[in-house]
């Protein structure tokens, strides 16, 4: 086995939680695709620098935020999320705790997530749907659902927040901080 | 605790088409920024389980495994790789024992998927029990639901089917000390021993069950020092990953009491995330029959240490 069948085995076990952190923060698809490939490539070019007190995931996805800082000052916030480091640090952590949760790859630990759906109440779920798995925006879901705009996003939010409540949980974990 | 949804609720630009929060990052407190971070959080976690495409994630791997360019400085230190995670270490060995360039080997693949079984993790199984005939033809005897812990520790739940003879339902456990049975149907008496004296209460299934395989992480573990280890084949699975055949043949000096009544084991082993999805394990019971026992993997797990034990 070679250096690249190597390397190959580390994109397929990271690409997955890799391309999450990065649809956290990167509001479009296309450019999360471009920093998921970047971060690879440059994590390729860089091995040696690997620093051994780490594991490779946490020092991919720091790659993956120096790439993601470079393309904020380059375009400004469109494509991107109120994002700065401190609250990028915060989020990595976040990832750190959800890599806790029992599975062998990133899809078995999103059956953990899957699970916690049934936490949410039946608006929160709704919303959730329409915004996530139909890529409606509040607007469009108020009106399907007969609500104003910042009721929506207040289900989405409190939903998220009981779904993260109900990972830290299953992770065995009080929080991200 | 206060709920600050309403104050926070505006530095959340992730619900909006266009950023609306904060033109540039502002001080806020580290209350409200913690919220932030786990709304992203799930917000990215969302993202992901509802765009899920396993072709699409292929096209993602080979899209960066095409422009892999030659490595800028000189070949990277493996070992450091290696010693961040035990797959790497895996890995290690197949390199050093077949060297750089070589194909997988089936070594590697078996010594990645017994460290990973050694997780501190209860994983699920579908156990199937065939006899074997001397014309080729399988006769399934039953099934059982199969979790195990590292440590010898298992939970067997099902039944067999031997002939006109039903055994089960039952269920079969050890908690690393002690082996026990418990009939859910009154053909199969109570028992429990010591795992020392397993045999005793296994004697009531004509040597069909077996510690040596009801213990995969052991039997997984035993499989480079007790067996000759070869690929057989490799295939891309329906999920689009790389599945690599192993067959293991126990050698002729290791004394079939050491691994139960397992002659042969044939692997299929997932290259991506190193776990066996498939034993097919084939040895004798105690009436001389040949029989075959598959193990499907299902996934990790979660079982109550008390559900190891015996019941009281």
């Amino acid at each position: 086995m070679d250096n690249r069948d190597f390397f190959e085995i580390l994109v397929r076990e990271q690409i997955d939680g890799l391309r999450a952190f990065l649809l956290s923060s990167v509001r479009d698809p296309v450019v999360v695709e471009d920093l998921v490939q970047e971060s690879f490539l440059v994590a390729w070019r860089n091995l040696e620098r690997y620093d051994r007190q780490l594991p490779f995931g946490p020092w991919l996805r720091g790659i993956g935020v120096k790439l993601l800082l470079n393309l904020r000052r380059k375009l400004g916030r469109a494509k991107v999320h109120f994002c700065d480091e401190e609250t990028l640090v915060l989020l990595d952590r976040g990832f750190e705790q959800f890599a806790a949760i029992p599975g062998d790859t990133f899809d078995e630990r999103l059956d953990a997530l899957r699970d916690c759906m049934q936490v949410l109440t039946p608006q929160q779920r709704e919303a959730i749907h329409l915004h996530y798995q139909h890529g409606l925006h509040c607007k469009e879901i108020g009106r399907r659902l007969g609500v104003h705009f910042e009721a929506v996003k207040k289900h989405l939010q409190r939903g998220r927040a009981a779904l993260h409540a109900c990972l830290m949980t299953k992770a065995r974990l009080t929080g991200v901080a | 605790m206060t709920d600050h949804f309403d104050e926070w609720s505006e530095l959340d630009d992730t619900l909006v088409d266009a950023p609306s929060g904060p033109g540039e990052p502002r001080a806020v407190s580290a209350a409200a920024r913690q919220w932030l971070a786990e709304q992203w959080l799930l917000h990215g976690l969302l993202r992901a389980l509802h765009g899920a495409d396993a072709e699409a994630r292929e096209q993602r791997v080979r899209a960066i495994t095409e422009r892999l360019g030659p490595q800028a400085n000189r070949p990277p230190r493996w070992q450091v790789l290696l010693a961040a995670a035990a797959l790497l270490l895996v890995m290690f060995v197949a390199m050093t024992k077949f060297g750089a360039g070589g194909p997988p080997s089936a070594e590697a693949a078996v010594v990645r998927a017994g460290d990973l079984l050694e997780q501190a993790v209860d994983r699920a199984f579908e156990l199937t029990i065939f006899e074997e005939r001397p014309n080729a033809e399988r006769r399934r005897l039953g099934s059982f639901e199969l979790t195990t812990r590292p440590g010898m520790k298992f939970h067997l739940q099902g039944g067999l089917q031997m002939g006109p003879m039903r055994i089960g339902p039952l269920e079969i456990g050890c908690d690393g000390q002690e082996i026990w049975v418990v009939p859910v149907a009154r053909n199969v008496p109570a028992m429990s021993r010591p795992l020392t004296r397993a045999k005793q209460v296994l004697a009531n299934f004509s040597g069909i069950l077996d510690v040596g395989y009801l213990d995969v992480q052991g039997l997984v573990r035993e499989l480079p020092q007790g067996f000759e280890l070869s690929v057989t084949g490799r295939e891309r699975g329906s999920d689009g990953h790389q599945l690599l055949h192993v067959s293991a043949t126990r050698l002729p000096e290791q004394p079939a009491s050491k691994f139960g009544k397992v002659d042969v084991v044939s692997l299929v082993c997932d290259e991506s995330t190193g776990m066996v999805r498939q034993l097919e394990v084939h040895g004798r019971g105690s009436t001389g029959r040949s029989h075959a026992i598959v193990i499907d993997y299902l996934g990790p797990a979660e079982l109550d240490t008390e559900r190891y034990q015996k019941p009281k």
